[in-house]
Formats: C-alpha cells, structure tokens, sequence
C-alpha cells in the first residue's frame, strides 16, 4: 500500500490494527534487514508518495518534510541554500529521512553535530487508532509538553509511524580537508585519534579504520594490523588549516608511519567510503554496532578480534579472515564486519560487549543467522518501561510486531 | 497563574509546642530521620513558593539523604495516596516544584555530590541536587565545563534542569539540557529504581532518557544524572552592540543567523532594560540606546577575527550606534555584567516582575516585538525585553506592582496576550522555562486533544496512577491519566 497524505496513512493503520494485520512501515527499504524478522507481516506500508517538502526557511535555519523524502533530495534542497542536514548515515543517497529517523542511523558528524536525537525539532505521526499526534513544534527551543518526538527517533516505528518531520539544519562549512595516518597498530591511533577528538580543534570527525579485506585481496601481508586515524576537518579555511596542521602533528608524534591530506574529491570519496561502511557485506557475513566510552574502544576491538580469532580454532588471527572496522572514536561507536557469521559467534561477541561496559546491535546478518538471534541483545531494568509504552501506543501490536529490543 | 486559594496549612500550625506530628510525618521521620522532615508551618512556608507567582501547600517536606530514602518515601505516599512533588532549589519559572495539590515535597539539597568526573570520556555523573554552576566549576581546571547555562546556574541543580530541559544564553551554539544528558538513575512512582540510557551512546530501546527530559518532575524522580562535559574552547571574543531602534536589533540578529554564523551566545536588551540598569548604578551603557546586542564567538583563535569581523559588518549594516569589544576575561565579565544583573535592575522600575519565555522563528523577531510594544501600551504596563534573541526565544518582563489590585490579573493577561502572538508567528509557549501550572491553560493553543491524549499515555506508562506532581502541564480539567 502506497499512500499519498498523511491522513490516508492514519487511515490505512487504523483499518489494519481493526483487522489486526500487522504492519511494516517501508521507507527505501534499505535498512529493512535492520531488526529481528517481525512476528508476523501483512501489509507493507510504503511511505515514499509522502515526499514533499512542506516549509523551509533558510534564515530560520529550520526545515519541515514528510518523513517519505528521500534524505539525497532533501539534501539537495538544502544545498541550494547553502545549508545541509548534519546527519550522514549509510545509504544516504537512497534512505528515506523517516527511515533514517525510524532507525536512528548516524554517521561520523555526529562527533560535532550529534545525531537525529539532536536535530528533529517536531513531528506528526500517524498512530494505530488512525490519529494524526503532533509532537514538539517548528521552532530551535521548545519544552512545550512531553518531547515524543524521542520515543520515535530510534523506535523503528514500533510506536507510530512518522509522516512529517520538523529538523534543524546548519550551514554548510565554507571548507573541509581530511587527515590520515597510518600506524602500525591499534593502541596509538587509538591514542592520537582521543588527543583529537578531545581538543580544542572540535573537528567534525574523527575515525578508527582497519580494513583487512583489503589486505586479503592484494595478498599483502605487510598490512596486517595497520589502522588508519582519519579526521575530518571542517569549518572556515583557517580553521581547518588549524586543524589539518595539528591533527598531523599529533599524528606524527604520536607514531603514525604516514600521514597525509586529502581535499576535494578525494576527501568526498573517503568519507562517502566512511557513512557506507560494512554495507555491501558478501551473503555470509554480519556487521556489528558496538557502543562503548571513547577510552574503551581499542580494549573492545581487541576483546572482538580475539574472540573471533578463537572461533577460527587455531586464534592465528593473521590467517583467519579479520573483521573490517570502523569507530567513531569520539562517540564510542565501533562498526565490525563479522566474515563467516554464526549465530553462536555473534551471541558470544555480544556478550563481550557487554563484558565491556557496552552495548552490541547486530545491522546486518544473513537471513538464517539472523533467526537464531535477538539482534538487539539482552534487555535491562528499563525493558518494563519500554513495554508500558508499547501498550499505550500499540496496544494490538501492529507496529512491526516482534522487531524491535525484547521483540517487543 | 496565581492561584490565590487560601492555606492548607495542616496540623503543625499551632507552632507546633505540644502537638504531636502526624503520622506521615512520623513515617516519614522514620526514613530520613527526624531533622530531615520538615512539617510545622513556619518550616514549610519557604516551599509553598518557586520562582514564579503560583502558590501551593506542601504537608510535609523531606530532604533525602540517598536513592534508597527516595524509594521509601515514594512507597509510602502511595500507601497515603499523598502526590509527590520533586523539588530542587524552587528557581523553576512555570510553578513545576509548587504543590498545587498538596502532598510531599522531595528536597534535593542533601544530594549534592559530584559521583564522577571521567576527563577522558568528558562525562560526569552527578546527584540530583548539584547546583549547575558548581559542576563547571569543578570540571573547569581539567578545561572541561557543562555547557547548559541557565541564567539562575548559581542556585539551580541539574535535577531541576533535567526536568524543565532548562536552556541558557550559550545553548544557541551547544544545545539544551537534553543534548547533553546520556543517562540517567530513576526512582518509578511505584517505588522501582531504573537506569536508562548510559554513558555510553545510543543503548538499544527506545530513548527513555530523552523522554523524561523536560517532562517536568511528572514521569520519574531523578536520582542521578550522566552528562557530557565539553572542552573550553580556546578562544572569545565578546561584542556589544548598542542600537537606536530595537528593530535595527532584531534586524541585526536575524541576519547574522542567516548569514550561517552560529554565535556561541547572542543576547538581546531593550531600552527599558538599559535604562533600569543604569539606575541601577551600572555604568558603561550608552544612555539613550533602545537596544544592545550582546554577540559572543568562540573557537580557534584563527577562525575567530575572520567571524568577528563578519559579525561586526551587519551589526554595522543594521545601523549599530556603537560597537565594542572585549578580548580579556575582565572586559568580558564587564559586558556580561549588564545582561546578568538585568532582571535584578528592574526592581529600580517597579517592585515585581512577571518574566514571559515564548519563542518564535528568528526571523520573526521584529514583528513579536512589536506586538510586545503595542501590548504594554495597551495595558499601560512597562516591559522590559532580556533574551536569547539568537533562538527567538523571548522573554519579556512585565514589570508591575503585586500591592496594585487587579494588577496581577493584568500582566497575566498582556502574558498571554504576548504568548498568543508567538503562536500565530509559528512559535510556541515556552523555551525554557516549562509549563507547569503558569501556562496550562494555554497548551490547547498548540495540541490537540489528540496530541495531549498521545501525552497523557506516555505519562500512564511512566506513572498511571498520577502519583508524581499532578496537575501540572495539562489544562485544569483534563482527566487524571
Ligand atoms: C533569575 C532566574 C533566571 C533564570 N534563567 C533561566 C534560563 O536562563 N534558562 C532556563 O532554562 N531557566 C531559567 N530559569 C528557570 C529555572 O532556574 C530553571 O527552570 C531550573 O532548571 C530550575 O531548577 P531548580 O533546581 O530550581 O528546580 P525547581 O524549581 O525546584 O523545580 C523545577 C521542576 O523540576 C522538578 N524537579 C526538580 N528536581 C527533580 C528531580 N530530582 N527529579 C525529577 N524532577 C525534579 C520539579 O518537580 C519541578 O517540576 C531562571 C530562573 C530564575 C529565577
């Protein structure tokens, strides 16, 4: 079902959940693999008619879209303006801004911007009972009512579906360049990358890269366990000299056997590169999203490593096929490609999250995988919570039923 | 709104010489221990208040020593039936901390404690009762600060701030309270303590930190808050501009958000306010200018001359009278000084004032102005105008005489007749300040009972038997949830 307002999309829920169908709601579809496989599944409800941009003022700063929008127009829009919206999540050039919101998914910016929880300033959303429920409002401060907009941000339309989304956006930096060193290992890019993102440069971005894939491709053995500091500077072309000098700096001194700068399109390309990481993943394998605090990341991606090195049998890393991975060292955030995934490999490396004060979501898995999983992980003390919600706002269990933490 | 109802004042009022107290109050003497409830009517008078005009009338107040304490007191209201109200230092604006129906107050100023201060990860986990200021005061030698900075940070504590979403002259560039809140320790009205969020980012479920963030003291007590703590930047310059219109101001203000320059702070005074703070004694403000702006940059030094040289061609542009800068933390202290003792200095106009906090688009600035003009003038009341100009987040002062009969009524109603203006301009209620008991009455000017209803479902999911300071935010004769 493909409907064209908002009014037919609360109408469309509302006539499901009387006949007690369940629904997915369907953006670009690029991250419906996102999530357990929902308990049951009756109607698709494909949200791309809702794709106008309803109101924006560049001199407020604020834009206002239906939540059908692909994310690239909305951008382009924007753009014209000389304005962007700081979210750069993978598939950027196909998601939806509702499936981007639905899932909460970010990118490296989020070290300056920080993530859609940041950014959305109101919605309307369409409900289970056919209502239309409007949340925050179209301007930068509000605390006006509860702020419902953040149950759906990252609520993978378990408790609505959004059709029309309010955003901040911000100017677009007047110049940009890109840092990388190469350092042997993982402990002092680990290093120098905090020194960066903790300073007084506040870059827009600071990432932790090893790609072993690669490395398998070229047979180069040489590579192995070289990890690459990337930082993205951004601002006015003083400051991102600023910062180019001294990211380099630090990078030098703190070991790096290489380190260059990247403009133009070859900066474009390597954080397009960044946003897209572990997408285009082959059929057997899985990606991982591990959060931890900045100073846990390298003893997590070492915790990763190892245990996946344990599961080859002989822990001779170097032969076994090694994760890809990616941080975003600022944040805490870790990407990890899991090659030759097994639901008992993946279970067992998120219970080594857990071990280190983390949390893991599995992305990505093979279908089969995926069944023999909760690709959420363990629920907490707060799980009651979530599940009142669950009730007041779905009590029929419409709503992608089975999909979310808890397969709530 | 003031309520004016005549006092409750319970069983403590006989000075309390023989009277035994109350068996709550004995209950509750038994948790906290016997200095730590507050019951006969001399002790309660200082809780009957916040920092708004609304008046209500606690039974009893406890001041908790430990989250523990906080669940027992909780349990034991249920049991009474009495509402629990959390209160932090009553600076609140909206009449949130005011016990409109009576019951428990929960005090938070024995929980002042700084748990952690994590430099590395730029976290810190902090008790509910740590008075905003205090915590940038104990991170700034590790050049670390808590970036929310309400005007009152010297008394208000973070619990407060969690609860109203509280803002500050610097959130234009940083954000509010709940861009920087991670997690946070919660006692539930049946008396279950959670966790939600983290110090880690994005913990998978839904975003329960981000849902009781400004939700007012209404869906949880908050036992301990995480924050992000971020890095002093390396550089300030500070600009004030003065102006003989206040349009010119807002003229100016509107372009320099146009123009992609997000200023860290970009304050605005009106002439009413120059003059009080000139009878005030403070000196250095252009006599006769109906406006300043006050704009601060921050950054690398490199980039700084660049935007402050932009900032100063529209300020110029605009028809700025005067423009000065301040590079030295002094010079700098000196022009934050006027806007910081602001509010103070309209007691030289008249003795009360009644501080509004609406918001409109930016670019809308001129024209609410204007109206606040018009509506002093329709009420013969002066208005000062004080505020974070750079959000559109407004704050007019009405200033008035509480001993004038019928004047209370008066500024309630030019109050609202302001606030009806931002709505029309695509604004809204409050910014910063909440909704409380002072604009309930007004929420149905920007939800419908549909999306009140969506609300009042979120609150019986956190509290359903409205047990946590009720009636509050919603209008007066919606149903209890
Ligand atoms: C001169 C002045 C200037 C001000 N400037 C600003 C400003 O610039 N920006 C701004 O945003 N505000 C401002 N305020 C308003 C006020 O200071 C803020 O709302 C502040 O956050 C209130 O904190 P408090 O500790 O005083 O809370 P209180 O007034 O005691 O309580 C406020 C609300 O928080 C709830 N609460 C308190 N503690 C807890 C807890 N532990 N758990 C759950 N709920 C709790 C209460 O129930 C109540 O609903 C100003 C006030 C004054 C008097």
């Amino acid at each position: 079902m493909r409907p064209e307002t908002a009014e037919d999309v609360a109408a469309a829920l509302h006539e499901a959940d009387g006949a007690g169908r369940a629904v997915v709601p369907w953006g670009a579809g690029t991250k419906q693999g996102f999530g357990n496989a929902p308990r049951a599944y009756d109607l698709a409800l494909d949200l791309t008619g809702l794709d106008d941009i309803l109101e924006y003022e560049p001199a407020d700063l604020v834009v206002t879209a239906q939540a059908g929008v692909p994310l690239a127009a909305l951008q382009e829009r924007l753009g014209q303006a000389g304005q962007f919206l700081a979210l750069d999540p993978p598939y950027a050039g196909r998601a939806t801004l509702g499936g981007t919101l639905a899932t909460n998914t970010s990118g490296p910016s989020r070290l300056l911007y920080g993530t859609a929880r940041d950014l959305v300033l109101g919605m309307k959303v369409a409900t289970p009972v056919g209502d239309l429920v409007k949340s925050g409002g179209k301007v930068v401060k509000n605390v006006v009512g509860y702020d419902l907009n953040k149950m759906h941000i990252g609520g993978l339309g378990t408790l609505g579906v959004m059709v029309e989304v309010t955003l901040k956006v911000h100017p677009l930096p007047r110049a940009e360049a890109t840092v990388r060193a190469t350092f042997e290992s993982l402990a002092p890019a680990h290093a120098a990358a905090g020194l960066i993102f903790r300073s007084v440069l506040y870059p827009r971005a600071v990432e932790l890269v090893r790609r072993a894939g690669s490395r398998d491709r070229r047979g180069n053995d040489g590579l192995a366990g070289r990890w690459e500091v990337l930082v993205w500077a951004a601002g006015s072309p003083a400051t991102v000299e600023r910062q180019v000098r001294d990211a380099m700096a630090w990078c030098r001194e703190g070991g790096a056997v290489e380190t260059g700068r990247l403009d133009g399109p070859a900066h474009q390309e390597i954080w397009q590169g960044v946003c897209d990481f572990g997408r285009a993943l082959p059929e057997d394998a899985a990606l991982l999203k591990l959060t931890t605090l900045p100073t846990q990341v390298a003893a997590l991606v070492q915790a990763v490593e190892q245990t996946m090195g344990e599961a080859e049998g002989d822990g001779a890393l170097g032969a076994a096929p090694a994760p890809d991975v990616l941080a975003h060292a600022g944040a805490g955030v870790v990407y990890a490609t899991v090659p030759q995934a097994s639901a008992p490999l993946l279970h067992r490396l998120m219970q080594v999250a857990g071990e280190h004060g983390g949390t893991a979501v599995v992305e990505e898995a093979p279908p089969d995988v995926k069944l023999e999983l909760d690709v959420w992980g363990p629920v907490r003390d707060d799980f009651p919570l979530m599940q009142a919600l669950k009730a007041q706002f779905d009590p029929r269990g419409t709503l992608n039923p089975g999909r979310f933490l808890g397969r709530i | 709104m003031p309520s004016g109802q005549p006092g409750r004042w319970g069983r403590g009022r006989l000075n309390g010489a023989a009277i035994l107290p109350p068996p709550l109050v004995g209950e509750l003497q038994a948790i906290v221990g016997k200095d730590h409830v507050l019951w006969r009517h001399d002790e309660l008078r200082s809780y009957e208040y916040d920092g708004s005009i609304d008046v209500g009338h606690p039974e009893a107040v406890v001041l908790v020593g430990s989250r523990d304490e906080v669940v027992e007191v909780v349990k034991l209201a249920q049991r009474y039936g009495k509402p629990v109200v959390p209160r932090g230092a009553g600076t609140g604006l909206s009449g949130g901390a005011v016990l409109s129906h009576g019951g428990i107050a929960v005090g938070f100023s024995r929980l002042r404690r700084i748990l952690e201060i994590d430099e590395q990860n730029q976290r810190a986990v902090c008790e509910p009762g740590v008075v905003n200021l205090d915590l940038t005061k104990a991170t700034t030698p590790l050049g670390l600060y808590y970036a929310p900075d309400p005007s009152s940070q010297g008394a208000c504590t973070l619990g407060g701030n969690v609860a109203e979403n509280s803002g500050g002259a610097h959130c234009l560039a940083y954000g509010v309270t709940t861009n920087h809140v991670l997690g946070l320790e919660l006692v539930l009205a049946d008396g279950s303590v959670v966790n939600v969020g983290g110090q880690a980012v994005d913990v998978p479920g839904y975003d329960l930190t981000g849902l009781v963030v400004g939700s007012e003291g209404t869906f949880a007590i908050v036992t301990k808050i995480t924050v992000r703590l971020m890095r002093i930047q390396e550089g300030v310059r500070t600009l004030l501009a003065t102006f003989d219109t206040i349009d010119d101001a807002s003229r100016a203000t509107s372009s320099i958000v146009a123009a992609g320059i997000i200023p860290a702070a970009l304050e605005m005074m009106d002439g009413l306010t120059i003059q009080a703070l000139q009878r005030a004694g403070h000196k250095g403000l252009p006599s006769g200018a109906q406006a300043v702006l006050l704009v601060e940059l921050e950054g690398m030094p490199e980039g700084l001359s660049e935007s402050t040289a932009a900032v100063q061609d529209i300020l110029l542009q605009c028809g700025a009278a005067e423009i000065r800068t301040a590079e030295t933390a002094d010079e700098r202290d000196r022009l934050w000084k006027a806007r910081k003792g602001a509010l103070g200095a309209l007691g030289q106009i008249k003795p009360n004032y009644y501080l509004q906090d609406g918001v409109i688009p930016r670019t809308r600035l001129l024209e609410v102005l204007r109206t606040v003009t018009e509506v002093s003038e329709r009420y013969g009341l002066p208005i000062a105008n004080v505020f974070h100009a750079g959000d559109g987040n407004i704050h007019p002062c009405i200033v008035f005489d509480q001993r004038v009969p019928g004047e209370t009524e008066k500024v309630v109603a030019a109050g609202g007749d302001i606030l009806r203006k931002c709505v029309e301009l695509g604004g809204t209620l409050s910014g910063e300040h909440g909704i409380g008991l002072e604009k309930q009455a007004y929420m149905t000017w920007i939800f419908s009972p549909v999306d009140i209803a969506a609300m009042l479902a979120a609150k019986r999911a956190f509290d359903p038997q409205g047990l946590l300071n009720p009636g509050k935010i919603f209008p007066k004769d919606t149903p209890a949830p």
